[in-house]
């Protein structure tokens, strides 16, 4: 791939210059295996190896706590149980171990979490990314940037801006509901499991809200440049043609947006199943387990109780799950290709 | 739903009422998309006993600094320390992660070895998974160097990142080979090359992922939270929610905390901005 | 091939030794004896490390100590290491299979049985306190936690009590007309009474609840020290139980305050509203905590401290027994190198009465020795801590929790999540009992 013709050389010179690029000159194989070989030998340290070791140990009942067998503590009080943990999993019984039901409730959640996000996130950008594309060019720059900002602040800064916006007694939502009825409400958005809305948890639609409110910039920005991509000669041929703005963004924008949007779907979708930051500050996966995502399952399996053999087992669904996504991904980008 | 006023008139016209609307809906858009920030900054102005008022006020009745004297006073909170530690390991990982992306992306573009396609197909592979799932064998990793609760256990680890390498790499294919011989000819070493042609020709994504890579890192909270425990060594989006947990209800002082947090960020992103959206829409990476 | 992949096989080498070397360093490896035991000259130079968990008031007395200590001893070098609570966990768990921690620990004596179970913790040496002399000078509530299999691995510094007494805010009390709350109250009607009066809505939400006792601490607290006041038992030779007439009983009791309207606990809970803020921000006149929040909040709510009484809880049973847990410690870590002068220090620290003493008023908890219980101690404690009086009479009724391989996942994740539940009136009370024992049970 490396090969590039060079423009008509003298022959010996292009024998030469082939010689120093591809040929057995010592200077280049040093710096090449010089330079390669750490890389190589980090990446299996801190790359394959622990892939391996993740993977393994979905296959044991492993506690950090226990010191275990001779080779990374596998085996002995950390005992090899096989596909237990996967078989585990597929144990809908309504009595199922805690665990069990906390991975079920993760995965759907995660699940209603992703699904949720993507048309939401699609539904807000695409429109902004017209109409700010509409837009004078030196005011377009300030809105980018506007809407663009909250996805360069930390989430943790982020969770607890919206927290304090959701606060029962204090939050600035309730406040404005105060002021247009005349009446104290204290909704307690983010705890009270009672509250649904078409069937989904509240406190999980007020961490969906949060979470679009930080993310959406990406899209935006994306779809921006893609817009900017579209040629002037076909806006212009629209417009003569009488198309309203309407018949522009279906007829034009959109079709001509199709692969950046299925590729824009698909990374935000992927980014959703990962997450992990806003959840556990603004709910800690509650109220009752309603905002329980897998990241968060996996982290407190880990980390706070110690099932480290379960969580990795847990993590690997989430690997799955996120290489079928990817697969799709190449497979879109494969037909984009085409065109 | 205003397609039957738009048929009429001319095409000036028309745009300009177009872009009317435009504004209708993008100024409202862009005041609750700034609530958050602005509720959060005006929070951290807010007195203590203000911020308690049920129902709450939304400007402040009185405006006031304390709050930053206190959080920047109170001694087990030693807020230079976590900017601190924040920045060396920001800084630490974009030094490191552009070195080894520029070198290897270089090296794969214009060199050939042994291996070579096998490597590269697993870096790439390496891209898709979650690095969530490398958290729990990364953890024990560290444990058994010993390298939980030290910076270095934020760094060590990093050093290679394979989106960096294949976004190099697209970028390397780009330079003149008749550049690269011409010095070799000259006599310039293979390091001197890379170090004075290659990194020349790469700077503007350098200066791109570099940024790229500062704000991820800038902003990590999962892995710093489980491998950073100790209290002198965290970082500060880590100890954001340390501080709102110690505080609960002291919104006020968190509010200060989290724009002091935040501010920095969207600082230096104003100053660059053109360098990370450039970076987004050029990779769609996040 | 094989010619292909030299570097591969070279660095899976060397990964090996990596992994095998570092396995080998992470075993449990006893002092080595040739150096440990025979000389250790009072002259040389001891670094103790020590880690704590983050809590001012705690680690001002262990600083306090600290430097009490080295002034007497001046080769000894202590140096802290603090952790904020979550992470702490997580931090002994890892760190100790690693090989990595300090020479003391501080630990909460509920956790310790686990760290024991990977021979991870040094045991108390007979000459420093032996198993008889320990249940005569300690709370036998706080040192239960700390006795694994007959054998003491550490000694705990305070009685740590999360029921029995609860705050309340004499101010609001008298606003609302209720004169004689000091005095106490005979039976529960009478405590509701009072709670009822002292409950604030506005426009049908409640803006200060009467009596907060939702938090995570202290739903576990008040359940299982009322099935122990209605009679029952909730750890049996079976296992654990609480599908059984008295946790019923117990339960519906809780829910009836809930009933009664003393609380909202949709709004007040452990996520929003938590019992110290709430209280310190008057949002609830009546709170169910222990003492140790007082230094936490004393800085800033001084007003609130002034008007603050602990008051004892009417009890269902004659004596007021209640559930603790074994409060914090200290340990030694197994692997030390210095464990002399580490249990030296601790028997300092805690076995002193005068020093243990001086510790909990820097931190503000209450005795886990007898001794400090009653007489000078006692004295010099509520001379700082007036509040302590309610506590100091009831100590002795205290009954060890019991114990479980995660404690924090039975009472947390499973009880306080479980009862929270219910009182809000999502779970039928049967349901509940049922999924916590069956939850409970599963956890062994």
């Amino acid at each position: 791939m490396a090969v590039t013709t060079i423009a008509k050389p003298h022959r010996g010179l292009a024998r030469f210059l082939h010689r120093l690029r591809h040929g057995r000159d010592s200077a280049q194989r040093q710096f090449v295996f010089g330079s390669v070989s750490p890389m190589v030998l980090y990446m299996t340290f801190f790359t394959l190896f622990p892939m391996i070791w993740g993977l393994a140990l979905a296959f044991f009942e492993y506690s950090a706590r226990r010191s275990g067998g001779p080779i990374l503590g596998l085996g002995g009080d950390n005992p090899f149980v096989g596909l237990q943990h996967f078989r585990n999993m597929l144990n809908f019984a309504p009595d199922a171990p805690l665990e069990i039901r906390q991975f079920h409730i993760s995965i759907k959640t995660t699940t209603i979490f992703a699904f949720l996000i993507v048309p939401l996130n699609l539904a807000i950008t695409l429109p902004l990314a017209v109409l700010i594309e509409s837009v004078h060019k030196r005011l377009k720059g300030i809105f980018r940037t506007f809407f663009f900002l909250p996805v360069l602040a930390p989430s943790v800064g982020v969770a607890l801006m919206w927290g304090w916006i959701y606060h029962p007694q204090r939050g600035l939502l309730n406040a404005i509901r105060t002021a247009i009825g005349g009446k104290l409400v204290a909704t307690n958005w983010t705890g009270d499991q009672s509250l649904t809305f078409l069937g989904i948890p509240v406190a999980l639609l007020a961490v969906i809200v949060a979470y679009l409110w930080q993310d959406m910039g990406y899209n935006l920005v994306i779809f921006i440049a893609a817009l900017q991509g579209i040629p002037e000669s076909i806006k212009d041929a629209a417009r003569i043609d009488g198309a309203n703005w309407w018949q522009m963004f279906t007829r034009v924008n959109l079709p001509l947006l199709k692969p950046t949007i299925m590729l824009a779907s698909v990374l935000t979708m992927i980014d959703s199943f990962k997450v992990f930051d806003i959840i556990q500050v603004m709910t800690e996966g509650g109220p009752n387990e309603q905002t329980r995502v897998l990241v968060l399952d996996i982290y407190n399996n880990a980390f706070r109780f110690q099932r480290m053999g379960w969580a990795a087992a847990v993590s690997f669904v989430l690997f799955v799950v996120v290489m079928a996504i990817s697969i799709v991904q190449a497979r879109l980008l494969r037909t984009e290709w085409e065109y | 739903m205003t397609s039957a006023t738009l048929t009429k008139p001319s095409l000036m016209h028309r745009m300009r009422y177009r872009i009317n609307l435009a504004y209708f809906i993008l100024i409202p858009a862009s005041i609750v998309a700034a609530l958050p920030f602005l509720w959060m900054i005006l929070g951290s102005f807010k007195s203590g006993r203000e911020i308690r008022k049920i129902p709450p006020t939304f400007f402040p009745e009185e405006y006031t600094l304390e709050n930053y004297q206190t959080i920047f006073q109170e001694e087990d909170l030693p807020l230079d320390l976590f900017y601190r530690n924040s920045a060396i390991i920001a800084i630490a990982n974009v030094v490191q992660v552009l070195f080894t992306s520029s070198l290897f992306g270089y090296i794969f573009a214009k060199f050939e070895f042994r291996g070579k396609a096998l490597l590269f197909w697993f870096i790439m592979a390496t891209m898709i998974i979650p690095s969530q799932v490398m958290m729990i064998p990364g953890y024990l990793i560290l444990a058994r160097l010993k390298l939980i609760n030290k910076l270095w256990g934020l760094i060590v680890p990093a050093a290679i990142d394979a989106f960096g390498i294949f976004l190099f790499r697209q970028f390397s294919l780009s330079i003149p080979n008749e550049l690269l011989d011409a010095a070799r000819v000259d006599g310039a070493s293979e390091f001197r090359i890379f170090r004075s042609i290659v990194l020349h020709q790469l700077r503007p994504a350098l200066a791109t992922f570099g940024m790229l890579t500062f704000m991820f890192n800038w902003n990590a909270y999962l892995w710093p939270l489980i491998v950073l425990t100790e209290q002198k060594v965290r970082t500060l989006p880590i100890i954001l929610t340390w501080y709102s947990n110690m505080h609960a209800d002291q919104m006020h002082l968190t509010m200060a905390a989290s724009v002091l947090v935040v501010l920095p960020v969207l600082l230096v992103f104003l100053f660059t901005q053109r360098w990370i959206v450039h970076g987004i829409t050029l990779t769609g990476l996040k | 091939m094989s010619k292909r992949f030299p570097i591969l096989l070279i660095s899976l080498l060397i990964i090996a030794s990596v992994v095998l070397g570092a396995c080998k360093a992470a075993e449990p490896t006893p002092a080595p004896p040739e150096e440990g035991k025979p000389a250790e000259p009072v002259t040389e130079e001891v670094t103790l490390r020590v880690w704590t968990h983050q809590n001012d008031a705690f680690n001002e007395g262990y600083a306090n100590l600290a430097e009490a200590y080295m002034a007497e001893h001046p080769n000894v070098t202590i140096t802290f290491e603090t952790f904020d609570y979550d992470t702490y966990i997580q931090t002994l768990q890892t760190a100790l299979p690693a090989g990595t921690e300090a020479d003391i620990l501080q630990m909460f004596g509920s956790w310790v049985c686990s760290y024991v179970e990977g021979d991870n913790l040094a045991a108390v040496p007979s000459d420093v306190l032996s198993m008889d002399k320990a249940r005569d000078t300690v709370f036998s509530a706080q040192l239960a936690g700390y006795i694994c299999d007959d054998t003491l691995y550490g000694i705990p510094q305070e009685f740590n009590i999360e029921y029995g007494a609860v705050l309340v805010n004499t101010r609001l009390a008298q606003e609302v007309g209720i004169e004689d709350i000091e005095e106490g109250w005979a039976n529960w009607d009478e405590f509701i009474a009072d709670a009822q009066k002292l409950v604030e809505k506005q426009d049908d939400v409640m803006i200060r609840a009467g009596y907060h006792f939702t938090a995570s601490d202290a739903i576990p607290a008040t359940f299982y020290s009322l099935i122990l006041q209605y009679g029952g038992q909730y750890l049996t030779d079976e296992g654990f139980r609480v599908n059984t007439p008295e946790g019923k009983q117990a339960l519906e009791f809780m829910i009836s305050l809930v009933d009664a309207g003393v609380v909202d606990p949709v709004l007040f809970n452990d996520e929003e509203n938590w019992v110290g803020d709430a209280y310190f921000e008057e949002l609830t006149a009546i709170g169910l905590v222990g003492p140790w929040v007082i230094p936490e909040y004393a800085a800033d709510y001084p007003d609130i401290v002034d008007v603050t009484r602990y008051i004892q809880l009417p009890s269902f049973s004659d004596e007021p027994v209640f559930v603790a847990s074994s409060g914090w410690g200290l340990t030694v870590s197994a692997r030390s190198q210095v464990k002399e002068t580490a249990w030296d220090f601790i028997s300092y620290a805690v076995l002193n009465p005068e020093n243990a003493t001086q510790w909990n008023i820097a931190s503000g908890t209450l005795p886990a020795l007898k001794a400090n219980a009653a007489g000078a101690g006692a004295e010099k404690l509520m001379a700082e801590f007036p509040y302590f009086e309610p506590f100091l009479a009831i100590l002795e009724y205290g009954q060890h929790e019991g114990h479980f391989p995660d404690r924090d996942l039975v009472w947390y994740e499973i009880t306080y999540s479980r009862i929270l539940n219910a009182l809000q009136g999502n779970m039928s009370v049967e349901e509940t009992l049922e999924t916590l024992e069956r939850e409970v049970n599963e956890s062994y």
